[in-house]
């Protein structure tokens, strides 16, 4: 960790973004790029490679955009605090912090760096967030509401934030490993990703670059508890069945599924028994991992990016890996991916899952 | 679309606990008592906080919310209200639920970060997951054993419209049988330090909330407007206009709402600016406005429009009308 000084926490390791140092190209001044937290930066970097690759230009049509973030700009918040504290009644950069820390600025960052406009949703449903996100604008255009839509997700590491798992014992202090039988917590990380969404006649007639669809998403609350998913995964399950169900697919159709996975105890369990209760006998012959062994586990980005995992390996023909586990946790009665593999597949399934109780799942299918 | 109505609606405000307190303190223009909350250098900043309620309601004795926030506190208590299951919980397992936020439980924060600064290694693990946005909405769902649909949604005073405007489409997909949206919201000092660098409003907390479904009543959501984001391109006059010009098209009786209001304003017709009322309450505003809306229809009204100007995000509005 070399954000803050993490020599008083219990777990000193993150997985850290390594920005660069030039701005991102886009209408935005390079004054106010400078202006944007970390988080921010991380955004609009997905959010101009997402839309360099759509072939959109700036446009008087309204698009929505959709994200996910658990705590926006954080980082200026806590400048906010720490000035509050120590300088009295100077208020020197507070109110420019105050207006950037909060996600629906950075929202409009986005829109201006791009050039475009529209109805803006940020959700924050925690660690579900960016699949959350990436669900409800994929029912945007779904509902034929919209025609396009951009959606994602993004956080950076906060102190806060990584002392808040830090205190409630769920960080490892030697790196994640999902699902293995001694694992002993989460790795944090952090990131942004962005998907454009585009109805498929119309994406279709333009000859617009298909990196994949969507075909289902499912959205439900465990509300067992606040922290703690519940034991045998009901929430999970539902969120599965439902994503299947509206794209009308079977578990045994299913040729990857990217796990919420995170390294805790609770959540590797609980999901390993939903994952059993929903495929049955399939998931013998279902390979899972849980990409957050190699990247750690990016909070409100973790869904956006996990389905950029996803759609690659549909477009690619491979299954991600999440390396080396000597010792299966017995309830995963599923094959992990361990190792890069080529497999021929068509459908995958992304879990997401986070405190509150928030869950959802998003299916992907293969575009040829 | 298929119509969505209104089936019920709650507050809680600096002007007290229910929605028969804002209504009434309106009706007799009380305005609420400002308190004083010091930063941490104790310069005093004047607040609206909600009053304490005594007894205190029977629901936060319920396990899951011994330790929430008061943002838990004023969405779950406008909730259960919109809900009509006020003071007696009860299961309601296919409500969805949407809230909207601007500040979140802002007095755990400020708390658990003060505690991190000092020595991280005894920060409390108890505090920390209340901060969480979503807690306050979680817990609403847990009161409510609802394992349906549930969105936080970060945004300004216009975050309220946002909600409704979700719950819409959730209905009109069938995805859920009915939605309660609340937008809530607290006062720690640092709330109380940034309105009083960017808020022409003393800031208030509190919560509000509406309840929406396909079933007839006798209070129907006529129209959401377009959001009308504050993007570089546009004044944000000519933002306000746009909104503006669209509630009148659609039939809404609002032609003073111009020219532009101050940053934060919630305007509900009838009712007038909520804001120089009962103060800046962030998310809360826009579901006071909202709410003042929907009870003024509920008494006779024929239709009432909201229109709100957010802080730093857009514009936004919606008319209600009566059947």
């Amino acid at each position: 960790m070399s954000l803050f000084d993490a020599s008083r926490q219990r777990t000193k390791i993150a997985a850290e973004v390594v920005l660069p140092e030039i701005p991102v190209a886009s209408r935005l001044s390079i004054k106010e790029f400078q202006r944007i937290d970390r988080a921010g930066k991380m955004l609009l970097w997905a959010a101009v490679e997402a839309w360099q690759q759509t072939g959109w230009s700036a446009t008087e049509d309204q698009i929505p955009m959709v994200l996910g973030t658990t705590s926006g700009g954080m980082t200026l918040g806590q400048d906010f605090y720490r000035q509050a504290f120590g300088s009295g009644l100077s208020t020197r950069l507070q109110s420019t912090r105050i207006t950037h820390y909060q996600p629906q600025r950075q929202a409009l960052d986005v829109m201006d760096a791009l050039g475009f406009s529209g109805p803006v949703s940020i959700i924050a449903n925690a660690c579900a967030s960016g699949s959350n996100a990436i669900g409800h604008a994929f029912e945007m255009v779904r509902s034929g509401q919209y025609t396009r839509a951009v959606s994602g997700g993004y956080d950076a590491i906060s102190q806060l934030v990584f002392a808040g798992f830090d205190s409630l014992q769920a960080l490892s202090p030697t790196g994640a490993r999902p699902f293995h039988l001694r694992r002993d917590g989460l790795t944090l990380g952090e990131g942004a990703a962005v998907l454009c969404l585009e109805e498929l006649d119309s994406a279709l007639h333009r000859g617009a670059q298909i990196h994949g669809e969507i075909l289902g998403y499912g959205s439900a609350t465990d509300v067992s508890h606040l922290t703690q998913p519940h034991p045998d995964g009901d929430a999970a399950l539902a969120t599965m069945q439902a994503a299947c169900e509206m794209g009308r697919v079977e578990p045994r159709d299913i040729g990857y599924l990217n796990a919420h996975g995170t390294g805790t105890l609770l959540n590797d369990s609980s999901e390993a028994r939903a994952i059993a209760r929903w495929a049955g006998d399939d998931a013998r012959n279902l390979p899972v991992s849980s990409t957050k062994a190699g990247i750690g586990h990016l909070l409100g980005a973790a869904g956006a990016i996990e389905a950029v995992v996803c759609l690659m390996a549909l477009a690619g023909q491979w299954l991600p890996p999440q390396g080396p586990t000597d010792e299966v946790d017995p309830n995963c009665n599923f094959p992990l991916v361990v190792s890069p593999q080529d497999r021929e597949f068509s459908l995958a399934l992304s879990n997401s899952f986070g405190f509150g109780g928030a869950n959802a799942s998003l299916l992907f299918g293969r575009r040829i | 679309m298929i119509p969505i109505y209104v089936h019920g609606w709650g507050a809680v405000s600096p002007v007290g606990w229910g929605m028969a307190s804002l209504v009434s303190s309106l009706a007799q223009d009380q305005r609420p008592a400002s308190t004083q909350i010091q930063r941490p250098d104790g310069f005093p900043i004047s607040v609206h906080k909600v009053p304490i309620r005594n007894p205190r309601p029977p629901f936060l004795a319920l396990p899951r919310l011994r330790r929430a926030s008061p943002t838990t506190h004023f969405i779950v208590g406008a909730g259960l209200e919109a809900l009509g299951l006020t003071d007696r919980p009860t299961e309601s397992k296919r409500v969805g639920v949407i809230c909207s936020v601007m500040g979140g439980s802002v007095i755990y924060s400020e708390r658990f970060y003060g505690e991190v600064l000092a020595e991280p290694r005894t920060a409390s693990p108890l505090l920390f997951p209340e901060t969480v946005y979503n807690a306050p909405a979680s817990h609403l769902s847990s009161v409510l054993g609802s394992t349906e649909r549930n969105y936080t949604l970060v945004a300004d005073q216009t975050g309220f419209l946002d909600g409704l405007s979700t719950a819409a489409t959730w209905l009109n997909e069938g995805l859920v049988e009915s939605c309660v949206i609340i937008g809530g919201e607290e006062v720690g000092w640092a709330t109380a330090e940034a309105g009083r660098l960017l808020s022409p409003f003393p800031i208030a907390e509190g919560a509000g909330a509406v309840l929406l479904s396909t079933q007839p009543s006798s209070v129907r959501l006529k129209l959401i407007t377009r959001a009308h984001p504050f993007v570089r391109s546009k004044r944000r006059s000519d933002v306000w206009s746009d909104m503006v010009n669209e509630l009148l098209s659609a039939g809404a009786s609002v032609p003073d709402w111009l020219p532009p209001q101050k940053p934060g304003s919630c305007l509900s017709e009838g009712s007038g600016n909520l804001a120089t009322f009962l103060g800046d309450g962030l998310a809360a505003g826009g579901a006071w406005a909202t709410a003042a809306a929907v009870a003024s229809v509920a008494r006779g009204r024929n239709s009432a429009a909201v229109g709100i100007f957010g802080s730093n995000f857009q514009a936004r509005g919606a008319i209600f009308v009566r059947e």
